[in-house]
């Protein structure tokens, strides 16, 4: 599937499909103890570099934890963390608090190549990505229609599901990946909204984002800002996000970690993007 | 080729061997062939696998084919000739053989009255005299005494209770055998292959009962007339329709209807059948108030239709159809239909009374057609495989010893993967995936010779080909799924061929009139494959064919069992013991993308598997209790490069322990009770083995594919049939049955999340489909 709304529909149906079973031959679910195999601790990388005007640009170092343990996720201290760009330049990054490193003199330019590498507990990580350049949200509409297709089981009730559907021009010619982030009052949603122009290239692309969303009131601020990413990061989102979603029921035959541009058995990812925002006062 | 070509000379010199020394060493007295059909006095429908034998001749026998044709050739004499029929009266017929003889038998269904004494003879021991091992036929009556999920009697769901065949999941029509994954079983309707054998994502299969006259599996060595999968043939074969008076029969269930009229197009000459199914659970998704559901559309139907003509002494045509079609939507937002149809026309022809001959043109078509209407998106989806298929079967009864059998097929395939079409024009652009074409052929020959009383033997070889034609590009890719090369190709050029020769023997040596081993060793060449990335299987899975880049998948089957009867053939038992090797094996790359890519053959990992185990299987066959218990101990392993570092790990079919029992009581003329139980290991599947947190996000960490375990299944059944009131002109029969009865929460799926209770903490979710469902149907038969 290469868009998201091939791959979103065929998940969609098997979710409707699944949902229907579920509700006509009264299924049920529990809790259950499992017995997992425990790993040793595995370094998490979060990283982005942006085209924004001025640092800081943050890296952030976490672990893995076992299953059944709570989700603490204990922080790398310690590490050595640089940033390099493909013209020269050069950043060490520093620790601040909660496992980050941040970068004071670094500015992130479109067309360039960074290069992250991180030293820690004796191993080495690194991760190459390109900033694309920027792109722009033409439109950002907020819709309540109360579409059956997008909100599963809530279709007889009363309250408002709000979506916001954003349109961009997509330059022809070359091929583009892009991941929408999405703010509530100023407050960062953590759903992955991504999509590439493989079916579409040159074309208006919309992208209907927070699909159904029950918790928006009329007046709050929505922001979304449109990345200009790369493959691998717009590959790295694509398996995350299916990651997610075979955990949250849909039955995939090979769970495995998502597709990472990180070195060294590392997870997480590292992200040069442009970014380009819109606001939107909710009617 | 060099190697296949010797190969081929050294079978055929195999064959010729044993014939000629059978010319040489015959006896000198004249030899006559006494020939006809097997056929059922009620119905006229050709009673498959009936055995003629001769009382005078120990040992000398032949079974009826898969037409009710049956052929012997004995020195001019004296015999009394004994056709028999599980469940049905045997007949014996005295004759002075001095020509060619045409006899027919017709045999009437053993009555059903309780206290008759059981005839000895009556009951087959070909579980010990047959040549052929790891077989099962099931008989239809059998199949609609068996407890089901809704009520809906169903053959695959039957097999599944045997021995070394499981089901892919709860309640689904996709089974394993022998460690084979769903797609390596040839599952044929009338010949026709049949590429999704399940309805309602697998609730159901597409074969409905009333249209079926015999199922046989083939989980060992396959006869040579068959190939193309690597694990198992299910031949189902439709009803001919009663050529002897009109019926209209059906049923009425909680979920679904099924009408039946079939009757004779000229009394004893020719008949047919017309069979039609359609579930209504859509009707109950509209009582709901939810907007939601009751916009909702959720059925299927299926239509099976037959028609048979003999010409004249040597010729008979039959004519086969099935159609079926499974709708799902919801409003005009979305929806996907997809169904089978076949079709296939035969011609039986009797070169002489030695020689019978079937001629099949085949048709079958599998598609799936999806519709966006929403969110913006307006856009079709189409994905479909098409099969056209010449076959050619010979069966050549030399004499009481020696029987051949030889032919071709040649089936072409076009494969269209996927097109696109969108129905407005800002929002998606049209594409079409280039659409496949190949051409699949086999040449087969196979030699049955029963040398003394206790040793008979089957040898054959399969020599198949598969060639991939263009148009379009076609990719190379490398280890690491790069391309590499590309090649332009155009129509009908050819782009690849591959040829494998495909031996097969059986060989039987009877130890005791009561028990006997036997052997096998076959090999098998498959060159579909079906790409799936769920686990109980979509509708929307793919079928490719073998490449320039995917090579034709290999098994090598070395099978050897004990057979044992007791009571008078009452009690059937055996154990058998497998081991399979696999070569050219495929798995997917983490996040394989398979639908709707150009570049799919990028997405596959190949490596080898094997599979063995050890079968045990105790049947009661005859009485007012019958029934089986079957066990199964197996493992089946892969060893694919790219995953888990390359070592051996679990196929998500390996189930290491399962058990089936199977009990059908007649309580009384009246009532009829019949269980279930099954119990086996859970499925080879991969859990995680830790968690981190990307922007808000807890994610899985997963560590080693297939590692994990399903919890075990455990599921008891029972159904009741109440034979209603029977006259001349009609029967009624009510059946109540109720599918895990046990209500036990059998894992369907298991999901991870964060406790709703506890933000700091994550569980595990299991989710199960059935407990308790218990289902009514009403049967109805007007004559």
């Amino acid at each position: 599937m290469k868009t998201d709304y091939t791959k979103n529909t065929i998940y969609w149906l098997f979710a409707v499909h699944c949902s229907l079973l579920l509700i006509l031959f009264s299924s049920c679910q529990k809790v259950i103890n499992l017995n997992l195999n425990s790993t040793a601790p595995v370094l998490v990388v979060v990283g982005t570099v942006t085209d924004q005007p001025g640092p800081p640009y943050t890296i952030n170092l976490t672990q893995t934890v076992n299953f059944d343990q709570d989700n603490t996720f204990p922080v790398v201290t310690g590490a050595l963390v640089t940033i390099a760009d493909n013209v020269g330049n050069l950043e060490v990054l520093k620790y601040t608090s909660n496992g980050n490193y941040v970068s004071s003199i670094l500015q992130g330019t479109p067309g360039r190549t960074y290069t992250l590498s991180v030293t820690s507990n004796g191993k080495n990580y690194s991760a190459v990505s390109t900033m694309p350049p920027p792109v722009t949200i033409d439109t950002l509409v907020v819709d309540t229609t109360n579409s059956g297709f997008f909100t599963i089981g809530g279709g007889g009730s009363k309250t408002k599901h709000y979506s916001v559907i954003a349109s961009v021009k997509d330059p022809a010619g070359i091929a583009n990946y892009y991941r929408f982030v999405e703010q509530v009052n100023g407050i960062t949603k953590s759903n992955i909204y991504i999509v590439s122009d493989a079916f579409q290239d040159g074309q208006t692309i919309t992208r209907r984002i927070a699909a159904g969303d029950t918790t928006i009131h009329t007046g709050d601020t929505i922001t979304v800002s449109l990345q200009s990413v790369d493959k691998n990061v717009y590959e790295y989102f694509r398996t995350l996000n299916e990651t997610l979603e075979q955990a949250s029921g849909i039955q995939v035959a090979s769970p495995a970690n998502p597709e990472t541009n990180l070195s060294n058995s590392a997870l997480g990812y590292f992200n040069a993007c442009a970014v380009r925002s819109k606001r939107v006062i909710v009617p | 080729m060099k190697k296949s070509f010797h190969f081929i000379v050294f079978f055929l010199t195999c064959f010729l061997f044993p014939l000629m020394a059978q010319t040489n060493s015959g006896s000198p007295a004249n030899r006559y062939t006494i020939s006809g059909y097997v056929k059922d006095a009620k119905t006229g429908e050709e009673l498959i696998g009936a055995t003629i034998s001769i009382k005078e001749l120990t040992a000398t026998g032949v079974s009826a084919n898969s037409y009710g044709f049956y052929s012997i050739t004995l020195p001019e004499g004296t015999y009394t000739i004994l056709a028999q029929f599980l469940g049905y009266e045997a007949k014996t017929t005295s004759l002075v053989l001095k020509q060619n003889t045409k006899l027919d038998f017709i045999l009437t269904e053993h009555s059903r009255d309780l206290n008759e004494v059981v005839i000895t003879g009556e009951k087959s021991d070909v579980n010990v005299t047959g040549t052929q091992m790891g077989v099962e036929k099931l008989n239809i009556q059998q199949i609609k005494a068996i407890p089901v999920l809704f009520g809906e009697q169903d053959v695959i769901k039957t097999i599944q209770l045997l021995p070394g065949v499981t089901n892919v999941g709860e309640g689904s029509t996709g089974f394993y055998v022998r460690g084979g994954a769903a797609d390596q079983n040839l599952i044929l309707l009338d010949e026709a292959t049949v590429y999704n054998a399940s309805h309602l994502l697998g609730f159901f299969s597409v074969f409905n009962s009333d249209a079926i006259k015999d199922v046989a599996l083939y989980k060992g060595n396959q006869p040579a007339e068959f190939g193309g999968r690597l694990s198992s043939v299910l031949d189902v074969k439709m009803k001919d329709g009663n050529d002897q008076q009109y019926i209209l029969s059906g049923g009425i269930g909680l979920i679904s209807s099924r009408l039946n009229f079939e009757g004779p197009i000229k009394k004893g000459k020719g008949s047919f059948l017309i069979s039609a199914r359609r579930t209504y659970a859509d009707a109950f998704l509209k009582l709901s108030r939810d907007t939601t559901i009751n916009r909702a559309r959720l059925y299927f139907y299926d239509v099976n239709i037959k028609a048979n003509y003999t010409l004249n002494d040597k010729n008979k045509v039959y004519l086969s159809g099935y159609f079926g079609k499974d709708v799902l939507g919801f409003g005009d937002e979305f929806g996907i239909n997809w169904g089978n149809a076949t079709g296939t026309v035969r011609l039986n022809h009797l070169f002489s009374d030695k020689l019978f001959s079937n001629t099949s043109l085949i048709f079958s078509n599998y598609d799936y057609d999806i519709n966006i209407n929403a969110g913006g998106n307006n856009f079709d989806i189409i994905s479909r495989i098409q099969d056209y298929a010449l076959k050619e079967d010979f069966q050549y009864f030399i004499n009481a010893k020696n029987k051949l059998k030889f032919g071709f097929n040649s089936t072409y395939h076009k494969m269209i993967p996927g097109a696109i079409t969108s129905t407005t024009d800002v929002s998606i652009s049209d594409r079409d995936l280039p659409n496949k074409y190949a051409l699949e052929n086999a040449l087969y020959i196979s030699h049955e010779v029963t040398p003394s009383e206790k040793f008979s033997f089957e040898y054959g070889l399969r020599l198949s080909s598969f060639s991939l034609f263009g148009p379009g590009t076609f990719y190379t890719y490398n280890a690491a799924d790069i391309i590499t090369d590309s090649a332009n190709y155009g129509s009908n050029q050819l782009v690849k061929t591959y040829i494998n020769p495909e031996p097969r023997v059986d060989a039987k040596y009877i130890l005791t009139p009561t028990s006997s081993i036997k052997a096998s060793y076959g090999r098998n060449a498959q060159y579909l494959h079906l790409l799936s990335n769920s686990t109980s299987g979509n509708p929307t899975d793919l079928w490719i064919p073998t490449s320039n880049n995917v090579k034709p998948g290999l098994c090598d089957q070395y099978s050897i069992g004990y057979f044992r009867n007791f009571k008078d053939n009452v009690f059937e038992f055996s154990v058998e013991t497998y081991y399979k090797s696999l070569l050219n094996q495929i798995d997917y790359v983490n996040y394989a993308q398979l639908n709707l890519n150009a570049n799919v053959e990028s997405q596959l990992l190949y490596g080898i598997g094997r599979a063995y185990g050890i079968e045990f299987c105790l049947k009661k066959k005859a009485g007012r209790f019958t029934g089986w218990i079957g066990y199964t101990l197996s493992h089946t392993e892969l060893q694919i490069n790219g995953i888990n570092n390359g070592n051996w790990y679990a196929a998500t079919q390996d189930r290491p322990n399962d058990l089936s029992l199977v009990g059908i009581y007649e309580l009384s003329k009246k009532w009829t009770v019949s269980s279930t139980f099954v119990y086996y290991t859970g499925n080879a599947v991969t859990f995680p083995s830790g968690k981190y947190d990307i922007n808000g996000n807890i994610v899985e960490y997963y560590t080693e594919r297939n590692a994990g375990r399903m919890p075990d299944y455990i599921r008891l059944d029972i159904g009741f049939t109440m034979q209603g009131k029977k006259t001349a002109k009609y029967e009624t029969s009510w059946n109540f049955s109720c599918y895990n009865v046990l209500g036990r929460e059998n894992a369907y799926t298991i999901t991870f999340q964060t406790d709703p209770n506890d933000i700091n903490k994550t569980q595990a979710v299991q989710t199960s489909l059935f407990r308790w469902v218990p289902s009514v149907t009403w049967n109805f038969k007007f004559m």
